[in-house]
């Protein structure tokens, strides 16, 4: 590990970035996030093959989703290249398909879990982290020789992906916009990398506001806890904390911390998530509760809104002309 | 599709004979006199004002008309080296541009009661151009009929048979117009607001040139929030693409084919994967010159996606904010929301051309 960081930093000190921001973000943030995940999706597949209903897959699944929290806002680069972002989280998921997937591999006690090579073609609503979630906790998924044949085949499959992922940001890191990256990403100049980070702050937040806070918050009238993310694991606010705490993370390497009203945001949003209990989606009907969560969303909303405003207009940094408004 | 030079000819005995007749005006170039334009579309410029740009084949912007607000998609004149560009709805004008020049020739207006949807098209023979339009008061779709033989008169206005007609195209077998009524209600006094999705209902109608609308094709039930925006045909062969109007995390299939003989509508079905990357929303759709593969922009998702008629596959490109998309060469040129040209063949795609623009969304071949 540490002849890895010593590589990671002699890479870092050669081709230094002449544009600050972008390696700051890539190098204290994105890279470091990627490597963590490989490493912590290794180790559940590691536990998952030892013994798959111990307390350690469980154990290892939360700390890759811990991991998984920090880079999932970043969806450019090799994660966009070669399309793996719903094969390893498939959320959200309105009509239930994993339940529908890993039932229909179960009851049909797929062979194809036997062959890692056949299981690229399973459906992604059966991969990733959220089918790991519901094999692990979902109690109607009882523990047969089946069900831990097909945690390995997934966890086997998420580990490899996350080591794709983590050995081509060592290469694209250092490449980022002075080649096309296989031509890929076009990253033609510093413009183009910064837009991309940019994006990837302000669609985490956008993420965490409309998907993870709004889908379970329902209407006044109809709440939908059961639309929670990994409600079945308990964590589905300890999701938004950390995300909200790697977005703020990324948003600093990134700024250098020139926004004293953004960073002040920040430092609001998580506050506010850190007081929230996991059992909050529980109680949407109270009242109390559910003001509370309406408060918390507004921030965020608030948070991203200063964010284009703010920084958008400093940093000279524009998107979405026909994302945010099409026709 | 049929090829070019056909086309061509058939334009040149077309221009011959009507200049025999001497019905027209004279200093209208046709396309083969003007210079290398090749492509119009909708820009906001760096200082943000929005204007019309030309594209020539080496994507250079040959001329960049500033206009008073966003514009959305354009017709061509068949014969005459001449465009009509709509503005975004909920927009009250259209712009004959010449593009021989890049001077506006002609500004069209509507009454107090109609707003343009954005797009139109012009007849095979060009004598007339329709345009999409709602009826403000009722909420009515409209068909806008314009003389261009005669500096684009209105002439009259049918029923497009659906609420919130987008994107209309010309048929040549029989001798129609295909009309994607969207089915969402709009008012200008609410902007863009959408006003009545609990129950909007989305249908292309066919339209003869005497306004009677002889098909109505709609979506099954469960696809009912699958508002028809955009159209695109070649060979007579019509192709839709689709804004869903629900949770985008399950959407359905957002792009079919239109059977106009036997009557069907058949959708294009994709893997589970491909049409999540696709956000619920297609913005722009177009046939590749040959007709055999099918391009279409999702700017929301940042998807190009290329569906091969031949194998039944889709391939999928990221494009950030990709929006426009037109036949080019062997394949396809697709701008983007931050200034970009990209071309698409059968090695992948390609940027092309970086320009500090933001394309709009869409992007008319012409010729």
């Amino acid at each position: 590990m540490i002849r890895f960081w010593a590589f990671v930093f002699l890479f870092s000190c050669l081709f230094k970035f002449a544009h600050s921001g972008i390696n700051e973000a890539i190098y204290e943030n994105i890279l470091p996030g990627y490597v963590r995940f490989a490493e912590e999706t290794s180790k559940l597949h590691a536990a998952a093959r030892k013994s798959c209903e111990s307390i350690k897959v469980k154990e290892a699944f939360h700390n890759s989703f811990d991991t998984w929290l920090s880079i999932h806002h970043i969806q450019f680069g090799p994660v966009e290249k070669h399309n793996l972002l719903f094969s390893l989280y498939f959320w959200p998921d309105p009509k239930d398909r994993t339940q529908k997937s890993l039932r229909k591999l179960s009851a049909e006690r797929d062979e194809i879990v036997n062959n890692p090579v056949e299981f690229r073609s399973v459906s992604v609503a059966a991969k990733g982290l959220m089918s790991i979630e519901r094999l692990l906790y979902d109690k109607t998924f009882s523990p047969t020789s089946y069900k831990c044949k097909l945690i390995r085949a997934i966890t086997f499959e998420l580990q490899k992906n996350a080591s794709k992922l983590k050995l081509e940001w060592l290469v694209l890191a250092n490449n980022i916009y002075n080649s096309r990256y296989e031509e890929i990403s076009y990253f033609e100049s510093s413009e183009d990398v910064k837009r991309a980070i940019f994006s990837s702050i302000i669609t985490g937040l956008e993420f965490n506001e409309k998907h993870r806070l709004g889908r379970p918050l329902g209407t006044f009238e109809r709440p939908r806890p059961k639309r929670a993310e990994t409600r079945r694991s308990n964590r589905s606010i300890k999701n938004i904390s950390l995300s909200l705490i790697s977005i703020e993370s990324l948003f600093v390497s990134f700024t250098d911390n020139d926004f004293s009203k953004v960073g002040e945001a920040f430092k609001t949003s998580i506050i506010e998530s850190k007081a929230l209990k996991e059992r909050d989606f529980k109680q949407l009907s109270d009242p109390q509760v559910r003001f509370k969560l309406e408060k918390f969303k507004g921030s965020i909303m608030s948070l991203s809104d200063l964010i284009v405003d703010d920084v958008g207009r400093k940093l000279k940094i524009r998107t979405g002309f026909n994302a945010f408004d099409g026709d | 599709m049929r090829s070019m030079e056909i086309r061509s000819a058939t334009r040149r005995n077309l221009i011959r004979n009507i200049l025999a007749l001497g019905l027209l005006p004279m200093p209208t170039l046709s396309w083969s006199d003007v210079g290398d334009i090749k492509f119009v579309t909708g820009v906001r410029n760096l200082n943000n004002s929005y204007a019309i740009v030309g594209i020539n084949n080496t994507y250079e912007i040959l001329f960049n008309i500033e206009v008073q607000s966003r514009v959305h998609s354009a017709a061509y004149h068949p014969i005459f080296a001449e465009a009509v560009v709509f503005s975004r709805r909920p927009g009250n004008f259209a712009l004959v541009i010449d593009c021989n020049t890049g001077n506006i020739k002609k500004r069209l207006t509507l009454s107090d009661n109609n707003h343009f949807y954005g797009h139109g098209c012009f007849s095979a023979d060009g004598s007339f151009l329709y345009t999409s339009e709602n009826e403000i008061s009722s909420g009515h779709g409209r068909v806008g009929i314009w003389n261009s033989n005669n500096n684009y008169k209105r002439v009259d206005q049918y029923s497009s048979g659906g609420i919130g007609p987008h994107e209309i195209v010309t048929l040549n077998e029989p001798d129609s117009l295909v009309i994607a009524n969207g089915g969402i209600r709009t008012h200008p006094n609410t902007s863009r607001k959408k006003l009545n999705l609990d129950t909007m209902s989305s249908n292309i109608s066919i339209m003869e040139k005497t306004g009677k609308i002889t098909q109505t094709f709609s979506l099954q039930d469960k696809y009912r929030l699958n508002s028809i925006r955009h159209l695109t045909v070649c060979n007579n062969t019509v192709a839709c693409g689709f804004q869903w109007q629900g949770d985008h995390f399950e959407a359905p299939p957002l792009m079919a084919i239109l059977f106009t003989k036997n009557g069907k509508l058949r959708l294009i079905n994709q893997n589970e994967g491909t049409r999540r990357r696709m956000g619920g929303y297609i913005g722009s759709i177009s046939f590749s010159k040959d007709g055999n593969k099918l391009c279409c922009t999702s700017p929301s998702s940042n998807i190009v996606s290329v569906y091969d008629f031949e194998n039944g596959g889709t391939e999928q490109f990221n494009c950030l904010d990709a929006s426009g998309v037109a036949p080019f060469e062997n394949g396809f040129l697709v701008s983007s929301g931050i200034g970009k040209l990209y071309s698409i063949d059968d090695e992948g795609i390609n940027l092309v051309k970086s320009h500090h623009i933001s394309f709009d969304n869409h992007l008319i071949s012409l010729v």
